[in-house]
């Protein structure tokens, strides 16, 4: 096997682990397998090319058109249209999908395609960098490139295992090239050399980042912190959700209102809207700019969540938002329907706004945001997008601030904090009634919190929001329905049902639903004690384990899947990540004994006899650096004299024997006879590793990296 | 350390009859010149280095300057090394009053049968002494210097060769320089090596008491070879290879004498020859059939620092010419690649 073979090899086995780095990006299980195989097939064909053309050019040349059609007959495979005038239309098409679905996006051919040219690119880059022009440090730039755009566009997502993936990769590399290199280095000028592949490595991580870095800023849709650029939008009127609040929970008849059926367990909070703002009047809607097209990810939330599917009809209901669980990822609905991107609540926009949801069937997918218990009791605030939803008056009654302190100092942190605030208002101390009078201002807030103690829940919720916000915790107050009763197959909502409840967010879970309100409804499974048990309650307890894959999303608002959808969650991705991390150190460990055994056997298989001499006295000076010892500089004759003294006497003989070898294949007329040059290393080697024991030595032999910075 | 046992390089150049005559050639000068070696050692006790260069002036054809203080044996090692090749040898005094003649040898007119004859002088021997030759008059000594160069001496016309083989080995007290003529540069060339004895460690120089006290150890000497042998085996040392690598490294020497700023005057290309063919002895008396930078190392000292010039700096600051020499060749990389 030649250097260039070795090199080929370790760069496609880097290229593949690279690709980890797209986890959070794309869910789409056949863009890996396609990618994988454009990767073999581009440094295979490098490998084969390099071997049986003479030239360095018409390998590169051959590389490229292999590549080429490979691709061809990918797009052909997956029945894509091989018309080059058709490229922008895939090309348009891959970029909106890309900015409008959620991380990690569902498969798209279009994606898929554009994903799997990019690889294929970004592999001949390696090769041609690596082989072609002899500088595998910059291998690094093609190789990062997965990695850095996942970490640009969705940095609260990104593991540190890519990155480990990533650097076993380019260690690989580095090696392959290293076992080729150390023979030439002592040629050329050491330090040249090592200077130019250190400069071509940082001038590569440079250009990684900057590439990435643009790749990341044009791929906003990743992102669940960006909006869609292109969408319809203008202004619409909208109507204070919480004033039908108060007017529906003291209608006289209670009605059904809503019924439901959804792919999920249990029922769900059916939310209108979030009210962001908050002054000495209580919370308030800000204006919001409607955007159609498909929903973004939930903000601030991880990826890979499993997702639910939810079927409503509305009864005799008037509105304009459309009741939805939180949060939706898309829907089908009749009428002209656009979306908040910064809530995610849906509103219409058609002529008859006030009236849209009345009679109206829709369907919704949802991403399933519960967080467990751990995850929220760990959870520290975060910072929305919506800087309303943190900010308190500077006016706000100081007495409220320091109810909230006292009330939370035993917690830790802010997710402790909040279930504090959550079970002080759900304690006894509190009771429920709808006759209070309404509102969520300074006055309401004071009179319920530190006088009569007894409100309706948009007291309950606002109490909650504005002590949590008190207390740092961005918070806003959702209006909707509670999740209704469980009837046969469906869930029915009432009217009596209208329901608020504060939604806080946090840093890697987003927005959070809690429940402060007693009597309604049983609190949520992430809010009550460590180990409880999902509620008993359909009702009340929004809350299915995480891990549990939901039903698959069928129906999409723009453009439905063409492929199965490949749900991961999270539980597998850990158990792949653990068991793929175990066997990476286990191979990172074992390599560099593994790297010094080829070369061992590479320089002892040498045929020609001053071949064979020259690589025995390598292996021995690399024995020598294994034990421990330095290598004499000097004469073949001196070095095995000086060597020869600390051995014993047959090693010593040995040694000597080999070095009067080394001496006539570079200085005699003929080399003589090597035939018992193998039982003379072997014997050597072994006494000179009797003299440096210790199981380091063998898994960290030194000589790999000695002979970096030797002069001959 | 010598690595190498002797019986090593019959084994490894088996098979390959070219090389098994020059190992057996090889052999020979190595079985002779080590006869030589223990021969001399009768007489100078402890001075294998002085003896293993002054075989390799003998076998090389070269001229040695022995430069040291007197009493050491310098006269003693150039007797002892004539006798034990059963040459002849000659001893000459030089004095500021020796004439050229006393050196070549006269014409002189026997009346007898009115002839001219020729009476040979001091220099028509094997091995010749010249002693302490910096206190002759530059005249006499560019006439032994002369002789020396051409192995041959012209008197009246006529040219006398010199017998062979031919070695002078002159000898200089660095110490009483008063009243002398110090070599030329030019002439100091001519010499292959320079040595200097050193006085010997205590034990042999105990040892030398008794030896020397009982009688005259140089008239116990036994001759061991004969002239002819030498000059035959003198004929062998020239076909010792030399790789490209080694001719390359000894180059790099003498330029890394030339370039040194410590000297003034570098080693000249004479001096390369000379160290080459020192080098090749040197490896047959070892008893390889091939030169290694080893041999041009250990030799470098003796064959260029007498002909090198310190620069006055280096002179002020009491440098040596044989550090000189020895940091230039430490400077040049040994050619360890094939």
């Amino acid at each position: 096997m030649r250097g260039s073979d070795r090199l080929g090899l370790a760069l496609m086995a880097a290229l593949a682990l690279s690709l980890t780095a797209l986890e959070p990006v794309t869910a789409d299980g056949r863009l890996y397998l396609e990618a994988l195989a454009m990767i073999v097939v581009v440094c295979a064909s490098g490998i084969v090319t390099r071997r049986l053309l003479p030239t360095d050019r018409g390998a590169r040349l051959i590389q490229a058109l292999v590549a080429f059609a490979a691709l061809v007959a990918l797009a052909m495979f997956e029945g894509v249209s091989t018309n080059p005038f058709g490229i922008p239309d895939l090309l348009a098409t891959a970029l909106r999908w890309t900015v409008e679905s959620s991380a990690p996006m569902p498969p798209n051919q279009a994606v898929r395609i554009v994903a799997v040219t990019a690889v294929t690119l970004l592999a001949l880059l390696a090769d041609q960098l690596s082989i072609s022009l002899s500088n595998p440090g910059a291998a690094l730039l093609p190789l990062g490139v997965p990695y850095l755009i996942a970490a640009f566009a969705l940095p609260t997502l990104v593991t540190f295992w890519p990155l480990l993936w990533l650097a076993v990769g380019y260690v690989l590399v580095l090696l392959a090239d290293a076992a080729d290199r150390s023979r030439v280095l002592r040629f050329q000028a050491v330090g040249g050399s090592r200077w130019g592949m250190l400069l071509g490595g940082a001038i590569s991580l440079l250009c990684a980042l900057l590439v990435a870095g643009l790749a990341g800023v044009f791929t906003p849709g990743l992102d669940p912190d960006r909006g869609a650029p292109f969408s319809g939008q203008g202004p619409v009127q909208m109507g204070d959700p919480s004033l039908d609040l108060r007017r529906n929970l003291q209608q006289p008849m209670d009605r059904r209102v809503i019924s439901y059926t959804t792919g999920r367990d249990t029922g769900s909070y059916l939310r209108m809207t979030s009210l962001p703002a908050f002054d000495e009047t209580g919370f308030h809607l800000n204006p919001i700019d409607l955007m159609t097209g498909s929903l973004p990810a939930p903000e601030g939330a991880p990826g890979g969540l499993a997702r639910f599917t939810i079927e409503v009809a509305v009864d005799d209901f008037n509105a304009e938002w459309l009741p939805l669980p939180y949060a939706p990822a898309a829907f089908t609905a009749d009428g002209d329907w656009r979306y908040d991107p910064v809530s995610l609540s849906v509103l219409s926009a058609g002529p008859q706004q006030k009236r849209a949801t009345n009679g109206l069937t829709y369907s919704a997918t949802v991403v399933d945001v519960t967080p467990t218990r751990a995850e929220l009791s760990r959870a520290i605030a975060g910072r929305p997008r919506d800087t309303f939803t943190a900010a308190l008056p500077a006016d706000f009654p100081t007495e409220i601030i320091e109810i909230a302190r006292r009330i939370t100092s035993a917690a830790k942190t802010d997710g402790e904090k909040a279930i504090l605030l959550q079970d002080w208002l759900r304690s006894s101390v509190f009771s429920y009634s709808t006759e209070p009078a309404p509102g969520s201002g300074y006055e309401a807030l004071t009179q319920f919190l530190l006088v009569d103690r007894s409100g309706y829940c948009e007291q309950f919720a606002s109490s909650m929001a504005v002590m949590a916000r008190a207390l740092g915790i961005p918070s806003r107050v959702a209006i909707g329905f509670l999740p209704g009763r469980q009837v046969g197959g469906h869930y029915e909502v009432n009217i009596r049902d209208m329901h608020a409840w504060p939604e806080l967010f946090f840093a890697g879970l987003g927005w959070v639903s809690f429940e402060p309100t007693p009597s309604v409804a049983t609190p949520p499974t992430y809010t009550g004690a460590a180990n409880a048990s999902p509620s008993p309650s359909p009702s009340a307890s929004p809350t299915p384990s995480r891990s549990t894959a939901s039903d698959e999303p069928s129906a999409e608002a723009s453009t439905p899947a063409d492929d199965e959808p490949t749900v991961i969650t999270d539980a597998d991705l850990s158990w792949l990540g653990w068991l793929g991390a175990g066997v990476g150190l286990l191979v990172v460990a074992l390599l560099p004994s593994l790297v010094r055994r080829g070369r061992r056997a590479r320089r002892l298989a040498a045929a020609a006899p001053r071949e064979a001499v020259s690589g025995a006295w390598d292996e021995l000076r690399d024995s020598v650096w294994d034990a421990g010892y330095e290598w004499p500089r000097g004469s073949a004759r001196k070095i095995g004299g000086e060597v020869a003294r600390t051995l014993p006497d047959d090693a010593a003989a040995a040694m000597g024997r080999v070095a009067v070898l080394v001496e006539r294949s570079r200085y005699a007329e003929s080399v003589g006879d090597t035939a018992g040059l193998g039982d003379d290393v072997r014997q050597v080697r072994v006494a000179v590793a009797e003299r440096g024991r210790g199981w380091w030595r063998k898994v960290l032999p030194r000589s790999l990296w000695r002979g970096f910075w030797w002069k001959g | 350390m010598q690595i190498r046992p002797v019986g090593l390089l019959q084994a490894i150049t088996e098979g390959d009859p070219v090389e098994r005559s020059v190992a057996s050639q090889v052999d020979e000068l190595q079985a002779v010149a080590q006869q030589i070696r223990s021969a001399v050692e009768t007489v100078i006790e402890g001075k294998p280095e002085a003896i293993e260069l002054s075989l390799i002036a003998l076998f090389a054809s070269g001229h040695l300057l022995i430069e040291d203080v007197p009493g050491v044996g310098k006269t003693m090692l150039a007797k002892a090394l004539a006798r034990s090749i059963s040459g002849t040898a000659q001893r000459i005094q030089f004095t500021p009053d020796l004439l050229p003649s006393d050196i070549t040898g006269v014409s002189i007119f026997n009346s007898q049968s009115r002839t001219f004859e020729f009476k040979p002088g001091g220099v028509f021997a094997n091995v010749v002494i010249g002693d302490e030759i910096n206190r002759a008059s530059p005249k006499t000594q560019s006439a032994l210097l002369e002789a020396m160069e051409e192995h041959q001496v012209t008197v009246d016309g006529v040219t006398h060769p010199l017998p062979d083989p031919f070695m002078v080995v002159a000898t200089q007290n660095p110490i009483e320089m008063e009243g002398t003529y110090p070599l030329p540069e030019a002439q100091r060339d001519r010499f292959m090596l320079r040595i200097s004895m050193g006085y010997p460690v205590r034990a042999s120089e105990v040892a030398m008491l008794d030896h020397h006290g009982a009688g005259d150890p140089l008239a116990d000497l036994q001759p061991v070879t004969d002239v002819a042998t030498v000059a035959g085996l003198a004929e062998t040392v020239r076909t010792i290879f030399v790789h490209g690598a080694i001719k390359d490294y000894l180059v790099a020497v003498l330029e890394a004498t030339r370039h040194s700023p410590d000297v003034r005057l570098g080693a000249s290309p004479r001096a390369g020859l000379q160290l080459l063919r020192a080098a090749r002895t040197r490896a047959v008396l070892r008893g390889r059939h091939y030169v290694i930078p080893d041999d041009i190392e250990a030799l470098a000292g003796p064959a260029l620092a007498h002909r090198i010039l310190l620069s006055p700096a280096a002179q002020l600051a009491r440098r040596d010419a044989d550090e000189v020499v020895e940091s230039a060749v430490r400077s040049v990389p040994i050619p360890d690649r094939d």
